[in-house]
């Protein structure tokens, strides 16, 4: 896939005949482009439609299946959680549940619903990214700052709780890093409210706005066959009818114990796929809210194997803030984990190795991102130019996640 | 003392003032699209080069900005028309605007060629964005090949509707003088005498000038503003930051006239014929320009951009026939009236 100096000058000199001896040309939507990502597509266009097009991913690749050998098993929780930053809950929390699988620790009950709250907190502010940067993709640069601020309210909530805002660090093997203080609680009830009605002026501003819809409607068609067999995950399986949520299949958290639905729509074409999103961060809220009236204010925020690797002294201040200490004399034992999320942009799968000391053997990861990548190639085939960018935004691909 | 009569003839103030007008125009309507769609989308803009005023001073900022910026012209481009067609397309930009009255005795041209002033240019438009397309043939890259094809289309699109939008309008008038047409609308404003007309008239420029919805030869979005991608500092400072406003005034300016009812006076009685009524009359036609730019810069803030073929196909199942009614509107009139 070289491409010579000569080559990229006047175009009629080097149109291609593909088979059947059509002319084609070859377009290189490449990383250095607004709208690519960090990803390279090689198009190849019949006129206006798009006949071929293979992607060239790897410039993001940043070692981290290699990375994860490399350093103590505590030191990956920052390290994966930028996979995807704005999913930096779900991501990591996948991460604990292998390496607590692995080393046989559990979660107290008070972490649990702390986790599921921040996953449903990831989940929204991973939805806002996604739904910011499809609506400019399209073209509405009010529907990406309308994301993009809304985002910008979970992120300062986040850093109440955690102390950072976008790098939160905060799920760790056997339960979480810090409780959020009451001004948290106080004022995530009050962003729900914003949220819902800022999601539907969102709504109707992009997506019911009849360019938007007809800008989403009928593009990228995946069949519910198609979505199934090439293993698209999270709003691109469910967004053609896949009834599948790691949430309820592969239950984790207190996801059980609460009110929710997975939603799905049938059509297959974008537009049913940013549907999903959007519905998916009103089910959020939901989610929340009842989390907010059956939250445990007071416990352990570690289980108790973790906690009893902690020294007396400071278990006390276990509430407050876990203490690291206990964490890092601990080794991995020689037995394996794997941990499965339902982020917002599917369902993240780790899978770790210990080797008996304090480092991992192996980490595997797989991001919803890289499985979607093969479903989006066969979405966007038999579409025109134009809607590249509006399948692109409606699987939400994520290159740094699929590149790791 | 005795003034020269050059000092008040009326071509050379036409000029100054259009020229003045339309730089302080354009200065306004950049920063007012930024401001406006800051305010929709929940944010502040352009705040902090001149606080006092409002970011007003942004615009000068950027222009100094660009003019600094280091002039770059690529290998593979095809140099003469790379350098030639961005000032080219300007200077075109600007023309229609001399060619108008701004007033019944502020005129560049004199009669015999001012009862065609309309005319030509809405003619010099249209072959205005036709270079557009050779800009993209001389940034010779796919991105722009593809972006002047773009263009090209959208140019068949929506050249017949809106020549159509402007014919029906002389019909209604029975003349096409631009001092006459103005002279024959006082509250009954062309937008009331033929409101399908100007539907098609604003869809039309809307096209023409690439405002959202239809920014579809310069899209950001996959072909990274097309025709213009491989122009940078005073060459991008003229055609997309700079000269599109400017098309978009001629085109305003020409809708001012035509359909918002031009130097027409609120108050019953005509302007005093004096110099400063005639300033009066030519400042009250540049703030209709104004308020008409401003509803096309507003639509950047509400609408994506529409694809390409829902946009071709737009123009020529719906506009087209919407144009001819619009026509047939005027014949009637042209009988009834």
């Amino acid at each position: 896939m070289g491409l010579k100096m000569e080559q990229y000058g006047m175009v009629l000199s080097e149109v291609e005949s593909g088979p059947g001896g059509k002319r084609t040309l070859e377009l290189l939507f490449g990383p250095q482009h607004p709208t690519s990502g960090h990803i390279r597509f090689f198009v190849e266009l019949d006129g206006d439609i798009i006949v071929d097009i293979r992607p060239d991913p790897g410039f993001v690749h940043r070692t981290m299946e290699k990375l994860g050998e490399t350093r103590h098993f505590m030191m990956n929780i920052p390290l994966f959680e930028r996979l995807s930053l704005p999913d930096a809950i779900n991501v990591t929390w996948a991460y604990s549940m292998a390496v607590e699988r692995m080393l046989g620790y559990d979660v107290s009950e008070r972490a649990e619903y702390l986790r599921t709250l921040f996953g449903e907190m990831s989940r929204i502010s991973v939805h806002l990214y996604d739904l910011a940067l499809h609506a400019i993709m399209i073209g509405s640069s009010t529907g990406f700052m309308y994301g993009f601020g809304l985002r910008d309210l979970l992120v300062n909530l986040w850093a109440i709780a955690t102390g950072a805002r976008t790098t939160p660090t905060w799920v760790l093997p056997g339960g979480v890093r810090r409780a959020p203080p009451k001004a948290f609680y106080e004022r995530l009830a009050g962003f729900l409210d914003f949220l819902d009605r800022k999601m539907d002026e969102f709504y109707r501003l992009v997506v019911k706005n009849p360019v938007g819809y007809y800008r989403l409607k009928d593009v990228g068609y995946l069949s519910k066959s198609d979505a199934a067999a090439y293993l698209a995950t999270g709003p691109g399986a469910r967004g053609s009818g896949v009834d599948w949520d790691a949430r309820r299949d592969m239950p984790y958290g207190v996801y059980k114990q609460l009110e929710w639905e997975v939603r799905v729509h049938d059509e297959g074409d974008s537009l049913a796929r940013t549907l999903v999103r959007i519905e998916e961060v009103r089910e959020a809220a939901r989610i929340i809210r009842q989390l907010l009236k059956a939250m445990p204010m007071d416990g352990p925020l570690v289980g108790h194997n973790a906690a009893h690797k902690i020294p007396p002294k400071e278990r006390g201040m276990l509430n407050e803030l876990v203490r690291m200490s206990g964490y890092y004399v601990t080794t991995t034992n020689l037995a394996e984990g794997t941990g499965v999320t339902e982020g917002g942009r599917g369902r993240y799968f780790f899978q770790v190795f210990g080797a008996g000391t304090e480092r991992l053997f192996r980490v595997r990861i797989s991001t919803p991102s890289w499985q979607n990548l093969r479903a989006f190639m066969k979405a966007t085939i038999g579409a025109r130019l134009m809607d590249l960018p509006a399948i692109y935004g409606s699987f939400g691909f994520f290159p740094p996640e699929a590149d790791r | 003392m005795e003034i020269p009569s050059w000092l008040l003839s009326p071509r050379l103030w036409d000029f100054l003032f259009d020229g003045v007008v339309s730089t302080l125009i354009l200065l306004t309507i950049v920063w007012a699209e930024r401001k406006i769609a800051a305010r929709v989308q929940m944010r502040v803009g352009p705040l902090h080069v001149s606080p006092r005023l409002g970011g007003y001073f942004q615009l000068i900022a950027d222009a100094v900005r660009f003019v600094m910026q280091e002039v770059i012209i690529t290998v593979d481009s095809y140099r003469v028309l790379f350098v030639a067609l961005p000032p080219l397309f300007v200077a075109l930009a600007l023309m229609p605007s001399f060619m108008v009255p701004l007033s019944p005795y502020l005129a560049l041209l004199s009669r015999p060629s001012l009862h065609y002033g309309i005319i030509m240019a809405l003619a010099v438009l249209f072959y205005l964005f036709i270079i557009v397309v050779g800009m993209g043939w001389a940034v010779n890259n796919r991105f722009a090949y593809i972006g002047a094809a773009r263009e090209a289309l959208i140019i068949t699109a929506y050249e017949i509707p809106l020549l159509d939008a402007f014919a029906s309008m002389f019909l209604t008038y029975r003349t096409i003088d631009p001092i006459e047409i103005v002279a024959k609308q006082t509250y009954i404003v062309g937008a009331l005498y033929n409101p399908l007309a100007f539907i098609v008239y604003i869809i039309g420029v809307a096209m023409a000038t690439s405002r959202f919805p239809f920014e579809i030869a310069d899209y950001e979005g996959d072909v990274a503003t097309g025709p213009y991608s491989d122009f940078s500092s005073i060459f991008l400072a003229l055609t997309y930051a700079g000269g599109i406003y400017i098309a978009l005034f001629s085109y305003s300016l020409l809708g001012a006239l035509v359909f918002l009812g031009g130097w027409a006076p609120i108050a019953p009685g005509p302007w005093p014929a004096d110099l400063w009524g005639n300033l009066a009359a030519a400042a009250w036609v540049m703030i209709k320009t104004f308020i008409l730019m401003l509803f096309f810069v507003f639509l950047r803030s509400v609408m994506p951009v529409a694809r390409l073929d829902h946009t071709l196909s737009f123009s020529w199942r719906w506009v087209l026939p919407i144009a001819v009614a619009a026509t047939a509107v005027s014949a009637a009139e042209y009988f009834l009236l």
